[in-house]
């Protein structure tokens, strides 16, 4: 019984010390090597089983003892299931650190710099020839009635490869609130457009990159709740809050060609500097499907007036405004995403004209004294004072996937000046005469309007917003089909009657990769009396297939 | 002979039309989260190991269908997001509040099994936080991830500790997000699952709340739905569906594979040592039982209740409408499981004691 209970002694002695760590040195069994093993908190270690006859009691203490640190040991000891749990961690962090290294995850850039681009290639079949320059007839004319003298020559393209824009941006934050989300974002971005050559078409165009957006954003409220109300300040040169095209950004435009207004009347389609502020709210928010929708959006704001990339050329700032109007419903409902809004933009725009040049005779210029000489005095510009710049617009927007609608009105009033000494001839066509001197020149009123109505039909998942943030190896290709027709109407001049332009657009946008998709129009154009292109021509229609691939990086 | 020909062909194309009416491609399934990286698609439970093991492709490789699991980076709304826009089959282990907040507002799933019963709910503060338990955050901002199952417990642990939502500044912010701003002490508190554990093992956080130990009232459920079209449609598959879900849940539900159990759950990230501490000495299969017993009807019932007490949603419905046990039942007793797994009564105590513990 003794041997056994001093056997039982030594081996527990041995495995409390192992427990301790195995490179714990071997422990002899006396009192201080056992202390020295099991540190300053372990309790004294009586001596050995052979110290005396008298140990029983003291050995079977002992033994309690050392039962009870073999069981604290035990409990804090690190088992090989532990080992496996770190082993786990460790491989799934080397996993993912090494996912992040092969598809570039890893963000090193300072406050959440994006960068990134959007690339436009296009294909284009017209059913009709354009022309251009050296007697060339233009296009778009049912007979070549006007002539350009002007180089180079296109003569007879019915088709080319374009492309048409390259943009460039770069965005994020200046400095982000992590308590209330008041955060300062900025974004600049700039775009080459070969594709959109002023000086002529085949003209080799190597302008450098044109400044698009540059702008700061200010929340003043806080956005970390998506439920809260928003006013935030944008200042620098941006979209402006008007309508439902003009203020989309090009990438996301689903027509290739925007909407005739956002080019003919100006402004409303382009970028402006100044200063926006805009606000949301009434949010009702469905936590069910992370989805907000405030009862309205306002946006407010000053502006030159001068166009993008152009210093204002006057003290006047054109000032701008939207309401919007939307259904409070929860995500699942059929009534989700109605909107109507109303937009305004009031400027003012210079009056000028220019005086033709014209021939004097000078006496005492010439290759010798006081022989004359006909010399040539350039035209001269002059300014008549300010005209409006006004455009008024209301929109309803229905996007219920997988059924869209959207229709926009919008009507332009535009200051012009026109010669009033015409006599004779149509009078519905003297304002479009430009007079030759201020003495002349008399303010004519032009207003021009437009219809606008899409209607879409989709599947896949590139419009929803929560659902197309998924968890994937690698990267994720959301196909989506959308399909639209568009009808737009636009009127120059209603003083001008039957002078429209309607274009019906036929189209299929398909994405097959998130920031990729690739776009087909078919669109059928009518020029009434030639329109905006051409006056005083009959009525000419024109067909055009347009293909655009249109990716991002 | 021609004749004789083209009947066969004929007869050929209708048997294969109507093989093609009992199958279909693809079975699209939806997972109402990601790892712990917010990209990796992995996922915890049943449905999670069912996912990762490949079981379904396994089950469905001979007919050639396609199983296309999605991973939903924003959890259980996003799931809903795809659901009511036509693009899931399945929902495998959508939460209790997500899973009634889409029953409510008009889509027409049904409720096939369970996924977890007892999930749990902790809240956690900076290291260096005065706040000793909930009621020392009053006024303070709290942050939540509204919407998922974790904003239905939160809904029962202010009821439980006599406090309401308007005593705190709550900020909608997801899981990852809501860590971060812990660590930055951007946030007084979060309320989370498990995932918080990690904050209080770099020491940036401490846990002041838990809801083990505390009434089985305040758990959270996941569910495995099927949208009742694609029921309708195929119910053969669904019973496969559901033979595969059994199966995985009798494995995961015996002891001697906890430690796989959590090897696969750890995939996503979250430590092993995690699960372990967050099970304590709970049997897995206290929390792994597919069944749809009594504990799963007051759970639901009582979270339809508080749902529209607390506004998030407008019209309540009955459980009893929303469930479809007749696959479940005939997937047990097919595999002899019908007395595997313990019930519970509807206080979420043990009514019968099951073959596994």
């Amino acid at each position: 019984m003794k041997y056994s209970v001093i056997a039982l002694s030594s081996t527990l002695l041995v495995i409390a010390t192992s427990a301790h760590g195995g490179d714990a040195p071997p422990v002899p069994p006396n009192p201080a090597a056992g202390a020295t093993a099991h540190g300053g908190d372990a309790p004294p270690v009586p001596p050995p089983a052979n110290a005396g006859p008298d140990t029983l009691e003291t050995l079977k203490k002992r033994i309690d003892a050392l039962e009870k640190e073999v069981k604290k040991s035990n409990e804090n000891a690190v088992t090989t299931d532990d080992v496996n749990g770190v082993n786990n961690t460790l491989q799934t962090f080397l996993y993912q650190y090494q996912r992040d290294r092969d598809t570039g995850q890893t963000t090193t850039a300072l406050r959440q710099l994006q960068i990134g681009g959007v690339v436009y290639l296009r294909g284009d079949v017209e059913s009709k020839p354009y022309n251009l320059g050296n007697g060339q007839a233009t296009s778009i004319t049912p007979t070549p009635t006007t002539f350009s003298n002007s180089s180079p020559v296109v003569a007879g393209r019915r088709d080319t490869f374009d492309v048409y824009q390259a943009t460039l941006f770069f965005q994020g934050n200046l400095y982000r609130d992590y308590g209330e989300g008041r955060n300062l974002t900025f974004r600049v971005a700039a775009n080459s457009t070969p594709g959109v050559n002023p000086s002529g078409d085949n003209v080799s165009n190597t302008a450098p990159l044109s400044l698009t957006d540059a702008y700061l954003v200010y929340q003043f409220l806080p956005t970390l709740d998506p439920a809260g109300d928003t006013i935030s300040a944008t200042f620098g040169q941006q979209l402006l809050p008007f309508g439902l095209e003009a203020q989309a950004d090009e990438s996301l435009r689903p027509v290739i060609v925007s909407a005739q207004f956002a080019i003919q009347a100006g402004e409303v389609g382009q970028r402006e500097t100044g200063l926006i502020l805009r606000g949301s709210h009434d949010i009702s928010f469905d936590y069910g499907y992370n989805y907000g929708s405030p009862l309205f959006t306002w946006a407010l704001g000053l502006v030159n007036g001068g166009g993008i990339n152009r210093a204002d050329d006057n003290n006047y700032k054109d000032q701008v405004g939207r309401f919007e109007f939307k259904i409070p419903t929860d995500y699942n409902s059929w009534v989700r995403e109605v909107r109507f809004g109303v937009s305004a933009y009031h400027g003012r725009q210079n009056l000028t004209g220019a005086t033709p040049a014209t021939a004097v005779v000078d006496s005492d210029t010439g290759p010798a004294p006081g022989t004359p000489v006909t010399v040539s005095v350039p035209s001269t510009t002059y300014y008549a004072g300010q005209g409006q710049k006004n455009r008024y617009g209301f929109d309803v927007y229905y996007n219920h996937n997988p059924f869209g609608f959207t229709f926009e009105y919008i009507v332009a009033r535009d200051d012009a000046l026109f010669n009033n000494n015409l006599t004779g001839g149509n009078p519905t066509f003297s304002h479009l005469v430009a007079p030759t001197s201020l003495a002349t020149a008399q303010k004519y009123t032009r207003i021009s309007n437009d219809y606008v109505a899409t209607a879409y039909y989709q599947f896949g998942e590139q419009f929803l917003n929560n659902a197309k943030l998924q968890g994937r190896f690698d990267d994720w290709y959301p196909k989506t089909y959308q399909f639209f027709f568009r009808y737009d109407r636009y009127d120059n001049d209603l003083n001008i009657e039957n002078d429209t332009t309607d274009i019906y657009t036929l189209g299929f946008n398909l994405w097959f990769a998130q920031t990729t998709k690739l776009q087909l129009n078919l669109i059928h154009k009518t020029y009434h009396d030639g329109g905006v292109q051409v006056a005083n021509k009959a009525t000419v229609t024109e067909n055009e297939a347009l293909l655009q691939f249109q990716y991002g990086f | 002979m021609i004749r004789i020909l083209h009947l066969f062909t004929a007869a050929l194309l209708l048997a294969s039309l109507a093989s093609a009416a009992d199958y279909p491609t693809v079975i699209r399934i939806g997972y109402p989260g990601v790892a712990n990286d917010n990209y990796s698609p992995v996922g915890t439970a049943t449905a999670g190991t069912l996912a990762a093991k490949g079981i379904l492709e396994d089950e469905f490789k001979k007919e050639g269908i396609k199983i296309e699991w999605t991973f939903f980076k924003g959890a259980g709304p996003a799931l809903n997001e795809a659901l009511a826009n036509g693009l899931l089959d399945f929902a495998a282990g959508l939460g209790d509040l997500p899973a009634i907040v889409h029953r409510a507002g008009g889509i027409t799933t049904e409720v096939l099994a369970t996924n977890y019963r007892g999930q749990t709910t902790y809240i956690v503060v900076p290291n260096d936080s005065p706040a000793k338990e909930l009621k020392d955050l009053k006024g303070k901002k709290i942050a939540i991830f509204k919407g998922t199952n974790v904003s239905l417990s939160w809904a029962k642990i202010l009821k439980d500790q006599g406090v309401q939502e308007s005593d705190f500044r709550t900020l909608n912010l997801d899981a990852g997000t809501s860590r971060s701003a812990i660590a930055t002490r951007d946030v007084d508190a979060y309320v989370g699952g498990n995932d918080v554990f990690q904050l209080r093992n770099r020491g940036v956080g401490k846990i002041i709340y838990g809801t083990p130990g505390r009434s089985p009232f305040l758990g959270r459920f996941s569910t495995l739905n099927v949208v009742d079209t694609f029921e309708k449609k195929y119910p053969d598959v669904v019973q496969r569906f559901v033979n595969d879900w059994v199966k995985e849940a009798a494995w995961g539900s015996k002891e001697e594979n906890r430690l796989d159990v959590f090897r696969w759950w750890a995939k996503n990230g979250q430590s092993w040592q995690d699960y372990k501490e967050d099970l304590g000495s709970d049997t897995l299969a206290s929390h792994l039982s597919p069944l749809l017993d009594a504990h799963f009807y007051s759970h639901f019932t009582s979270g339809i209740k508080v749902s529209l007490d607390n506004k998030l949603i407008r019209q309540p419905f009955e459980v009893k409408d929303w469930v479809n046990d007749t696959y479940l039942k005939k997937a047990l007793k097919e595999q002899g499981l019908e007395t595997f797994w313990s019930t519970y009564d509807d206080g979420g105590k043990l009514a019968v004691k099951g073959v596994v513990q």
